[in-house]
């Protein structure tokens, strides 16, 4: 296949159809049947377009699968610079598959202002395909900050109680960490123009820069603040279980499922490669902060009454086990963390859709109201316990293989490390397992009937649990596709933490 | 007079022309239609015939200059001119405003702003400045029912009579300093180490002037009675054109490389004070027009650290911020002029409350201009913060960076605010006007624009770098 030689904008094509959707849907706004009609079809295309990227490129090996260079701002040194190789294939993938999966599931839960409803998701789309194809510093922080507007009001207009709170805490929040990163960039950026006498925004031209010691621990203090706000690590993470709880189902899956990648995301592509002095350094104590972040997101998990504000709670304890592998930064580690974040993605995604069907039918995320659904909606108490026990990590399913890989990373990085990571894994049983006992079995709280899952429900989740079974029975597949590209990033590797 | 400064001259006398005639045509007929087309048509010339006109060379002791980005400034005060025009169709018409004499002080005051962007002497530094000043002191006490106009003009007045002296005084100072009358040396005189000591009390008196005009703190105390006090097409026009006037008057006044020494300390003093000054006072606000006051003390002390740099970055980082700052402030007082009803504006905040969804396009309109303010992509706002970051960053000016880095996050939250009650409310505020189409395109037209500088600034900076 030629298309590594192709002219032809797969990139731009990818970032911006999206957009399209999102201008259809806003021009509709009228008809909400043809705005659902028309996000179908949009979000359905835009997976067809990168699957058949996917399926094309997966066995490109390394190097730039798809690149684009043209002249943006050219009086600041600003290029239009996107790149594909392996690991934004696959976030590319994911993006594009849980953006279906969002929009299916709010088919029957938005009925108000549908067609902004979905211009925002399709906007937010392109804002993160813009993170993860961006290889030109302001153009990254470009998208990286165009995708909070859309976040901002669907959380806002049609989140839950609290939605007001969360909203303007999930922007403040990743703002300040942002500005401080723009500030940096325009640093870097001055720095090497001055030593060099080319101004550029260029990623990879950057990474060469000469720093002293004082300033690139300044500058990668405040890229790694951005990146670990997003992720987020422990301290930084009381946005999220606010932001994930308050959001509207399809919000929350890509908040989850997409929106922390684009932390982890910044984080291999940036912020590591380009101070790998204070990178190495700061290691040991990212992955302490991941480790406390799994302790303690499965503690605030177990403490929850709310089975949505869990899984916002556990998603703070899963991202910390995946920091616990990027810290460990050998090929084990790395490769699981990756995997790990398509993973959550998946899992975290279906049981969000799942926590919509059951308050659509109870009218309650509470435990206090909620049981027997086992008894009542078999296939929707069934999908449940499979999507949960995914996400606790059992064999055969996607996160074991994941987790397994990050823990043979950290032992391998340090036998403590690793003793701590499985440690904290043990905590992640005890939060399910509660959840399923609570909402599965025992005596339902009320006598009303449950309809099980409808067709469209259904459909909405078979797609995200065949990938569940397909990449817990074979995660090599997906792992040959980013394992080059991994390699090829100019990490230290092998020097993990501690 | 040269034949290229006559030349130079052309759109600013197509806007003098056209205010004549429309006050001309205001003792003919009643019908405001007939006179708003007329002061369009007239704006729409001289912001043709600025794009049109050939490249004309600089001359030196001109009161003004035909080069440089004179003719950029020519369309951007047009359309500025435009968009008050455009606001106060119904406004105009429910407030009982004078034809004629409305639009002709528009369009003065826009000849005067053009004026102010391209004077090249100190003569023409005042003449410029006082025009449009003159104007606007007439603009602000319109209304012919309310005391608060009244009030507000007068406000404005004095303290336009005070700044105007220092300024005058102060530019005295300086000529008898540096013995030139040519804008562009006059700061660069007055910084030499021969220079005599009462050449920096005239820098001083020139830049507190100048801080009166745009507000910076502790200058800025006028700023919010006035945008309330003043009709919102008015107040609109205050505070984006007038500040941006000044802005580019200052661009030559302080060329690249002539703010040195204390004039430096000063001119930081100004931009620190008004960062924490405008930032808390904004943070406390329950009025729109009070709010986007305080908001302007931030804006333009962010502006100011682009002067500060004193490089050529900076330089065209300010050019640059005064356009998107013209456009935001132009488009939110348009807002509040489009939902106004012959009792008052929708300018407390809770009148905000629900409009998001009942008057969908102006209030998409406000919320892209509060994005703007704040600075976030894909908006022109974003890239004017930027260019002014770098330059401070470019001239090793961390700590005003960091400063005006800051100011810019706190500024999300009372920007977001408005935002918040637009979308987000609970209940709705009481009914208002639907907006008509001019009214609408007053508050759309900026917004567009502002979103295209989100994501092709090239086409402004490449302007502004030719004109540099």
């Amino acid at each position: 296949m030629a298309l590594y030689e192709t002219t032809f904008p797969w990139l731009s094509l990818v970032l911006f159809l999206p957009l399209v959707g999102a201008l259809g849907s806003a021009l509709l706004a009228r008809w909400p049947a043809a705005c659902r009609a028309l996000s179908i079809f949009a979000s359905l295309a835009e997976l067809g377009v990168v699957a058949w990227l996917f399926l094309v490129l997966r066995a490109g090996g390394d190097g730039w699968l798809l690149f684009e260079d043209h002249a943006w701002i050219p009086a600041f040194g600003i290029r239009y610079t996107l790149g594909l190789d392996g690991l934004s294939l696959t976030l590319a993938v994911l993006t594009a598959f849980l953006q279906l999966v969002a929009v299916l599931s709010s088919l029957g839960r938005e009925k108000t202002r549908v067609g902004l409803f979905y211009a925002l998701l399709f906007a937010m789309e392109s804002g993160i395909l813009g993170v993860f194809f961006s290889l030109d510093l302001a153009l990254f922080y470009f998208f990286w900050e165009v995708m909070l507007i859309p976040m901002f009001f669907l959380i806002g207009v049609w989140g839950h109680e609290r939605r007001r709170y969360a909203a303007i805490k999930f922007f403040l929040f990743t703002l300040i960490g942002s500005l401080l990163m723009l500030l940096a960039i325009v640093a870097l950026v001055v720095l090497h123009g001055q030593d060099t006498g080319q101004y550029t925004f260029s990623l990879l031209a950057l990474r060469g820069t000469q720093l002293n010691d004082g300033v690139s621990h300044a500058l990668y203090f405040a890229f790694l603040l951005a990146f670990i706000i997003k992720v987020p690590l422990f301290p930084l993470h009381t946005w999220l279980p606010d932001a994930h709880t308050e959001a509207p189902t399809a919000g929350s899956v890509i908040l989850a499922g997409l929106l922390l990648k684009t932390g982890v995301y910044g984080l291999l592509r940036i912020g590591l490669p380009l101070f790998p002095g204070p990178a190495a350094e700061s290691l040991p104590w990212l992955a302490a902060l991941g480790l406390v972040g799994l302790f303690y997101g499965a503690a605030l998990a177990f403490a929850q009454k709310d089975i949505k504000r869990l899984i916002a709670c556990s998603s703070v304890a899963h991202m910390g086990l995946l920091a616990v592998g990027l810290c460990s930064m050998n090929a084990a580690g790395l490769e699981g963390a990756v995997l790990q974040a398509v993973n959550h993605g998946i899992t975290t995604g279906a049981l969000f859709c799942m926590i919509g069907m059951i308050e659509a039918r109870s009218g309650s995320r509470d435990f206090e109201r909620l049981g027997g659904l086992w008894g009542r909606a078999p296939l929707l108490g069934g999908f449940f316990l499979f999507f949960n026990l995914a996400s606790m990590g059992v064999p055969g399913l996607n996160n074991f293989a994941g987790e397994l890989l990050i823990l043979i990373g950290a032992f391998r990085a340090h036998p403590l490390l690793g003793a701590l990571a499985v440690g904290g894994m043990v905590f992640a049983a005890a939060y399910t397992l509660r959840l399923l006992q609570g909402v599965l079995w025992g005596p339902p709280r009320d006598e009303a009937p449950m309809a099980d899952l409808s067709a469209r429900e259904a459909l909405t989740l078979l797609p995200l649990a065949a990938l569940v079974l397909l990449l817990g029975l074979q995660p090599g597949w997906l792992q040959e596709v980013f394992r080059q590209s991994i390699r090829a990033l100019p990490l230290a590797l092998g020097g993990g933490a501690p | 007079m040269t034949h290229a400064d006559l030349l130079g001259a052309l759109p600013t006398l197509a806007l003098c022309a056209g205010a004549l005639a429309v006050l001309v045509l205001g003792r003919l007929t009643r019908r405001r239609a007939v006179i708003e087309a007329l002061a369009m048509l007239s704006i729409a010339a001289a912001a043709l015939l600025a794009v049109l006109l050939p490249e004309l060379p600089a001359t030196a002791g001109g009161m003004f200059s035909p080069g440089g980005n004179g003719r950029l400034f020519v369309v951007f005060f047009s359309l500025l001119g435009a968009i008050a025009i455009l606001a106060s169709t119904r406004y105009g018409r429910e407030h009982g405003f004078s034809t004629g004499e409305y639009d002709a002080l528009i369009l003065f005051a826009c000849a005067g702003m053009c004026w102010l962007a391209s004077a090249a002497s100190a003569w023409g530094f005042v003449i410029g400045l006082s025009s449009f000043t003159l104007a606007l002191y007439v603009l602000i006490a319109f209304a012919r029912d309310g005391g608060a106009g009244s009030e507000a003009a007068a406000k404005y007045l004095s303290m336009g009579m005070i700044a105007g002296g220092m300024l005058a005084f102060g530019l005295a100072l300086l000529y008898a300093a540096a013995g030139t009358l040519d804008l562009s040396r006059l700061a660069s005189a007055s910084s030499a180490g021969a220079a005599p000591p009462f050449s920096l009390l005239g820098m001083a008196l020139v830049l507190a002037a100048l801080a009166f005009k745009i507000s910076l703190a502790p200058f800025h105390l006028w700023t919010p009675d006035v945008y309330q006090g003043a009709p919102a097409p008015v107040a609109g026009l205050l505070s984006g054109g007038s500040k941006a006037a000044v802005l580019a008057g200052l661009l030559v006044l302080l060329p690249a490389g002539a703010i040195s020494g204390a004039v430096q300390k000063l001119l930081l003093a100004l931009a620190a004070l008004s960062l924490l000054w405008g930032t808390l006072a904004a943070l406390r606000q329950t009025d729109l027009k009070r709010l986007l006051a305080y908001s302007s003390v931030v804006q333009m002390g962010t502006a100011a650290i682009g002067l500060l740099a004193g490089n050529r970055a900076g330089a065209q980082a300010v050019a640059f911020y005064l356009v998107f700052y013209g456009l935001a402030a132009a488009g939110s007082f348009a807002f509040l002029a489009a939902l106004a009803n012959t009792a008052d504006e929708p300018e407390r905040l809770e009148d905000l409350r629900g409009l998001g969804f009942r008057r969908p396009l102006v209030a998409l309109g406000l919320a892209v201009c509060m994005l703007a303010f704040a600075g976030i992509p894909p908006t022109g706002g974003f890239f004017a913060k930027l260019q002014v970051f770098a330059a401070a960053v470019l001239a090793g000016q961390w700590e005003i960076a960091v400063a005006g880095v800051l100011a810019a996050f706190v500024s999300v939250a009372y920007y977001l605010r408005v935002i918040m009650l637009l979308y987000m409310s609970d209940e709705a505020a009481p009914e208002r006007p639907r907006p008509h189409l001019a009214e609408t395109l007053a508050v759309l037209l900026p917004a567009l624009l502002l979103l295209l500088l989100g994501v092709a600034p090239g086409l402004l900076m490449d302007w502004i770098g030719a004109g540099m």
